[in-house]
């Protein structure tokens, strides 16, 4: 290192005075802690021990905090939490572009678009009398409130254009809080709250179309959507290996399409209510793995880079996991179609909040809500104005349907907002869930909203156990700090253009 | 020709209803907020949505509750969140000028070290810091929740990303006329950064503002609480007179909507700067 | 931008300024002791009955010159936070509440006052019995309660006489509960779609732990060295519960009570507003409702009684209390002590009798006391105060709290009942799990300290004994839980104040016969 001379020094006095008042902050609210943190981890501190009245000693416990923590069901099931709960991101992201697609759209119609504003009005307030109508009188004032609502958003939006469309997508993003997690928590209410008071009639309505619908019908159609399960699975591995042949995708990225897709037919074993359905998931991951054999036996055309690719990978792959998990879903939920359909009461609405099994979705329509219009939607906007004309223009010429232009010209071209945006939101999912938690569930019923985060607060806040909670909090920086490399090895290649 | 037009008119028109019924959907939850901050208690499970007759001292009685002291906490929301965006912006421009306009070695490795904090759950330092404001005696003080959080490496990343673009000419022409560096930050670039600046007061505040989890562990006294922990005390302890909770989450969040609505266009600009969080 | 910057400055400097004039403890320049408890009513005018006190019995403290009391107590109301955290921060009141504290003083964070309580006249033999180990560990006692509940079932009256219900009294079986419960719902929610009125709201474990107990179970063993929520009986309790819940739809379950809405303005909370209106016929409840319920003007007050939880054989019931103790981090110890004293008072122990908040801490006072006993103006609340009286000094013990267990904010039993209720576990399930983390936690704890350690080994051993004992004993065929002989155990032995008492009601104490 070359010795600094006094002028260096002198530079170097300048550039930490203006930083003073920063790093101070900094080193003793950031890195600081972050030091005395590690340490607590490999120690026994628990307050009701170690106080500022008991000064028993403290110790060295080594890494039996974290060997409590692995051996811990608690951790996983939290942290399975957690994960469940980043389920819902896809969604989200998937909405987000939507609504920004849409956004994206040219509104200016010149001096036509008073037109456009008083054609659309006359219309809503068409479809508001014919629902009027409809409906009889005794929704009157409901519908009114709703199609008035319409109506006078599509009066904001022809006069205003893109603008307002954006400021009302933009509103439940912004003001997400405590505030708007207790207005959810009463919209979710179980016998009142107006989710649930819309939802009844709908499902007392449909109640007899399922009346007809005896178990081994529904356990013909739950077996049904298992295979189409299965079939998804291999269909798309197909395509993950083909894509490897093709040269399309590295072994890195073929190693994570394949982990990504086989996940829900390995959790089969747990998830699946079927009492064959862990059996059939282990059959589809063994087809699956011979598909993967016949691939790699072939050999490839085309070699690739190893991690060539690995932003599709993730996102479509993701994609279809998702999709997998969601006729999982389904299969489940037919096969107690028909004892809900039989009972008097015929199928009744969620219980959301206050039952095990819906808090979470619950929550994740909640976050969806607060998601379509967050700032990805904004990135995504701002991605496509960067999206060259010549490219759709180019497109048109040869005759591209408007999903072939999404998928060859609009898809690739945000592939790199798309990984910012996924990498990122996995980032605050994992940390996530603990403002929810704390306002709406208190983690539970019976503990199923407990994120890692809410846990870490319990453990460190309420029971006093500030060396484990440090352990938890450690292992949960590795996870986001190994998102964090993924993304600093892959997301170069889709981020820097 | 006219079928094109037509065509295009009718597919502007789809866009439009399209956009208007999800925009809809997504303004609904606070149509039935207001609606139901408005009705009488026995009237908040009905189907209908419309009060029979609009109760508009809900608004006041929710000052006058047992326990909750909404005004206060009202003002000390604000209060403590101006003091921290007011911090957080001077110290932050101060850092960015420094990493952005000032070349001393080191410079750039102490920013990256800034830059790989932002990626810290911030979870991880709130057990010590806990410790910390115990062994300063700040618990349960406006100082304790002011003070940790005057400090923000986004916000400098922030405004050094925009110092950046800023031409070095002025600088230039700065150390021509004779001026100090200070007299550089003061006079020639801060006032160029000022949609960064007005970005960072908005992200700060709102930060703030929303923030539950420091006040949460930090404050034992209600006559300190700020809106969201008093929002929890108020939905545990009286949270089933819907109305008037609703009337208080209604008031709490008139500021931030206020603020949306009248700073959009500083907001959208300063996200795309940002882009990394927010 | 320098205007701009230099206003805002100055705006904020006001502001501070202002804000800092407004805080409340500004407002004193004497000496404030604070006290973390709950803000009810009563507690303002039991803070005005303190000054006068201590001008009577401690004139030794002067006044201030301009003849304000030399010092006040100002209360806090109790936060969204843990005490624990407030507490080992050194930021707690000068006087802390906790119901129980002596988990409080084993962490060193209170002040231990037995000398000065057995000089001054508050030990511990001056309050109930079933208090003595929620204000003492080891024998040191570490404060005193402020008020005493006994929570049992209060029958509202009205409602069951507008139904034509029969009204329970004196002890009653888990059997007339339901059939009770069945009669309700058939009168009330029968084809009702969303039903807002309900028999009783949900009970959670107390009942489980009063119907184990009366069949001869408790969570802890009689050393408190191992949690014995693995017992069937508390299974059996807790399916019961379920039973009624989702079954029979006696109580309302989590959702329909998260949906009940109620105007919850006074005091007292959402369940004893329900108590009022009629939504709930009975609750379980204590003295203090009545402080909500004596607001009522004359015509809407209603007749009530109240009877024990259902149980079967040993008869039993809950006692906590509220109780206070002097904060270890206080500097104003000696002025704390003070206000312990106080709670002992005759004049204390007066608000609480007319103020109705809980039983009065000293049962001296209550005692044949006309004023308590029957209230003159309160006709309509009958025997309350006597049963209420009767059972805190007969049958009330405390909810078991072991020594080696250090488990604040933690409530196994209680989670384990959620996960029942929530159908992720079977009941057996749920409790054993329970009782293997409750059993980890007291080796975790009894391994990382020497001096527990000793007292858990020689505690284990004289446990060690009692098993031997009790492995000479023979059960009825029909009622296995019915002992029929078998050798006695010495009372020495146990330390676990629940078996003391059921031992003796069946005769298998040493040295009683």
């Amino acid at each position: 290192m070359a010795k600094l001379t006094k002028r260096d020094y002198r530079e170097i006095a300048t550039g930490l005075a203006f930083l003073l008042p920063n790093l101070l902050g900094f080193l003793s609210f950031t890195l600081i802690p972050l030091v005395i943190s590690l340490f607590m981890a490999f120690t026994d501190w628990n307050l009701e021990m170690h106080n500022l009245f008991q000064d028993n000693e403290l110790h060295a416990v080594g890494l039996d905090n974290f060997i409590r923590l692995f051996s811990d069901p608690d951790f996983f099931t939290y942290l399975g939490n957690t994960l469940f709960l980043m389920m819902g991101i896809p969604f989200g992201v998937a909405g987000s572009l939507g609504a920004a697609l849409l956004l994206n759209n040219d509104f200016r119609g010149g001096r036509t678009r008073q037109v456009y504003g008083i054609v659309i009005v006359t219309v809503v307030l068409t479809v508001s009398c014919a629902a009027l109508v409809l409906t009889g009188m005794g929704a009157v004032a409901m519908t009114m409130l709703v199609c008035g609502t319409v109506g006078v958003v599509l009066l904001g939006g022809s006069i205003g254009g893109q603008t307002v469309y954006r400021t009302l997508f933009y509103f439940p993003s912004f003001t997400a809080g405590v505030a708007t997690y207790i207005l959810w928590k009463k919209l979710y209410s179980p016998e009142n709250g107006p989710i649930n008071n819309a939802l009844q009639p709908v499902l007392t309505a449909i109640t007899p179309w399922f009346s007809g619908l005896t178990p081994r019908m529904a356990m013909f159609a739950a077996a049904a959507a298992m295979l189409l399960m299965v079939l998804v699975y291999l269909v798309a591995l197909w395509r993950a290996v083909a894509a490897w042949r093709n040269g399309e995708l590295g072994c890195y990225s073929l190693m994570m399409a394949v982990l990504l897709l086989s996940l829900p037919l390995l959790l089969c074993q747990h998830w699946s209510r079927l009492s064959w359905g862990g059996a059939l998931g282990a059959t589809g991951v063994v087809l699956g793995m011979l598909v993967l054999a016949r691939g790699l036996y072939i050999g490839r055309d085309f070699t690739a880079l190893r991690d060539y690719g690995m932003g599709n990978a993730v996102v479509l792959d993701g994609l279809v996991m998702i999709m997998l998990f969601a006729l999982l879903g389904t299969a489940n939920v037919i096969t107690i179609i028909p004892e809900a359909a039989a009972s008097d009461a015929g199928f009744s609405a969620p219980e959301w909040l206050s039952d095990y099994y819906w808090a979470k979705p619950a929550i994740m329509i909640m976050g969806f809500w607060g998601a379509l219009g967050s700032k990805n939607m904004l990135l995504y906007l701002a991605g496509l104005s960067g999206v060259s004309r010549e490219l759709y223009e180019a497109a048109d010429i040869d005759g591209a349907s408007p999903l072939q232009r999404f998928w060859n010209v609009t898809w690739p071209q945000l592939a790199n907002v798309t990984f910012f945006i996924l990498v990122m939101a996995v980032m605050h999912g994992l940390q996530g869930g603990f403002e929810m938690a704390r306002t709406m569930t208190k983690g539970g019923p019976a503990g199923s909203t407990t994120t890692l985060a809410y846990y870490i607060y319990t453990e460190g806040f309420t029971t006093g156990n500030l060396g484990y909670a440090s352990a938890v909090a450690w292992t949960l920086f590795a996870l986001v700090f190994s998102v964090t490399l993924f993304n600093w090895k892959f997301g170069n290649k889709y981020t820097n253009e | 020709m006219t079928l094109k037009i037509a065509s295009r008119s009718l597919k502007i028109l789809i866009i439009h209803l399209v956009l208007a019924l999800v925009a809809t959907g997504l303004v609904l939850p606070f149509i039935w907020m207001v609606l139901a901050s408005l009705k009488p208690l026995d009237e908040i499970g009905l189907d209908s949505w419309l009060p029979s007759a609009f109760q508009w001292h809900n608004y006041a009685d929710v000052f006058s509750m047992r326990g909750i002291y909404f005004g206060r906490w009202y003002w000390n929301s604000i209060f403590v969140a101006s003091w921290v965006t007011f911090l957080q912006v001077f110290t932050s421009s101060l850092a960015a000028f420094s990493f952005s306009r000032l070349k001393w070695k080191g410079r750039d490795s102490v920013f990256m070290l800034y830059l790989a904090t932002m990626m810290l759950p911030g979870l991880v330092m709130m057990i010590p810091n806990y410790q910390n404001m115990i062994f300063l005696g700040l618990v349960d003080t406006f100082q304790g929740l002011i003070i940790p959080s005057a400090f923000t490496a986004f916000g400098t990343f922030l405004m050094r990303q925009f110092m950046m673009n800023i031409p070095s000419s002025f600088d230039e022409a700065a150390e021509i006329d004779g001026a100090s560096k200070w007299q550089l930050y003061w006079t020639v670039i801060l006032p160029l950064t000022r949609p960064a600046l007005v970005t960072l007061t908005i992200f700060s505040f709102m930060g703030t503002y929303n923030s539950m989890f420091w006040p949460l562990v930090m404050i034992k006294s209600p006559e300190l609480y700020t809106l969201p922990i008093g929002m929890l005390a108020f939905d545990s302890t009286q949270g089933q007179q819907t109305n008037l909770l609703m009337a208080a989450v209604t008031m709490s969040v008139v500021p931030v909507i206020a603020i949306f609505v009248f700073m959009q266009k500083q907001l959208v600009s300063g996200i795309m700067l940002g882009g990394v969080k927010g | 931008m320098k205007k701009l910057f230099v206003i805002i400055l100055a705006v904020l400097v006001v502001a501070s300024v202002f804000t800092w004039l407004r805080l409340p403890s500004q407002d004193h320049e004497h000496m404030v002791l604070s006290w973390s408890s709950d803000a009810n009513p009563q507690r303002y005018e039991q803070l005005e009955v303190f000054d006068k006190w201590l001008k009577q019995h401690h004139p030794e403290i002067r006044p201030r010159p301009n003849g304000d009391p030399a010092f006040t107590v100002s209360l806090y109301a109790a936060s969204n936070q843990s005490k624990l955290i407030q507490a080992v921060s050194g930021v707690a009141g000068d006087l802390i509440d906790g119901i129980p504290i002596a988990e409080y003083a084993r962490m060193g964070l209170l002040v231990d006052v037995t000398d000065d309580a057995r000089k001054r006249g508050f030990g511990m033999n001056s309050t109930y019995p079933g208090v003595v180990g929620l204000i003492s560990t080891n024998g040191r006692q570490y404060g005193y309660p402020c008020n005493v509940n006994i929570v049992s079932l209060w029958i509202n009256h009205t409602t069951f006489e507008q139904l034509d219900l029969p009204i329970p009294e004196g002890d009653w079986t888990p059997e007339e509960f339901e059939k009770l419960g069945k009669l309700f719902n058939e009168k009330v929610n029968r084809g009702q779609k969303v039903r807002t009125r309900f028999l009783c709201p949900p009970l959670g474990f107390n009942f489980v732990n009063i119907y184990a107990r009366s069949l001869g179970a408790d969570t802890f063993n009689e050393t408190f060295t191992r949690s014995t929520l693995t017992d069937p009986r508390f299974a059996a309790g807790a399916r019961l519960i379920y039973k009624w819940t989702y079954v029979d739809r006696i109580l309302p379950s989590a959702a329909e009570v998260a949906s009940n809405d109620v105007d919850t303005s006074g005091y007292g909370g959402a369940a004893l507003a329900h108590f009022i209106h009629g939504n709930y016929a009975m609750i379980p409840t204590a003295r203090y409702s009545l402080i909500r319920m004596r607001e009522l003007p004359e015509n809407e007050r209603f007749e009530i009684s109240n009877v024990k939880y259902p149980q079967y054989d040993f008869s039993n019931m809950l006692i906590s209390a509220r109780c206070t103790a002097v904060y270890a981090g206080s500097r104003h110890r000696d002025e704390a002590a003070l206000f312990i004293e106080y709670l002992a008072s005759k004049e204390y122990n007066d608000t609480i009798i007319y103020g109705a908040d809980g039983l009065p801490p000293t049962p001296k006072y209550a005692i044949g006391n006309p004023d308590f006993l029957r209230p003159p103006g309160y006709s309509n609340e009958g025997d309350v105060h006597r049963n209420e009286l009767t059972w805190a000094l007969e049958i009330a013990l405390p909810l078991s709290e072991s020594p080696f267990f250090r488990g604040t904010g933690r409530d196994w039993p209680g989670y384990a009942f959620s996960k029942l209720m929530a159908d992720r576990a079977e009941a057996d399930e749920a409790f054993r799990e329970a009782a293997g983390r409750i059993n980890k936690s007291i080796d975790e704890t009894v391994a990382g300290n020497a001096r527990l350690r000793a007292m858990y080994e020689e505690a284990w051993e004289r446990q060690k004994k009692i098993d031997a004992i009790k492995a000479t004993w023979r059960y009825d065929e029909d009622d296995p839980y019915e002992v029929i002989d078998g050798e006695k155990i010495p009372p020495e032995l146990i330390d676990n104040p629940y078996y003391l008492r059921y031992y003796k009601s069946i005769d298998m104490l040493e040295g009683d016969s």
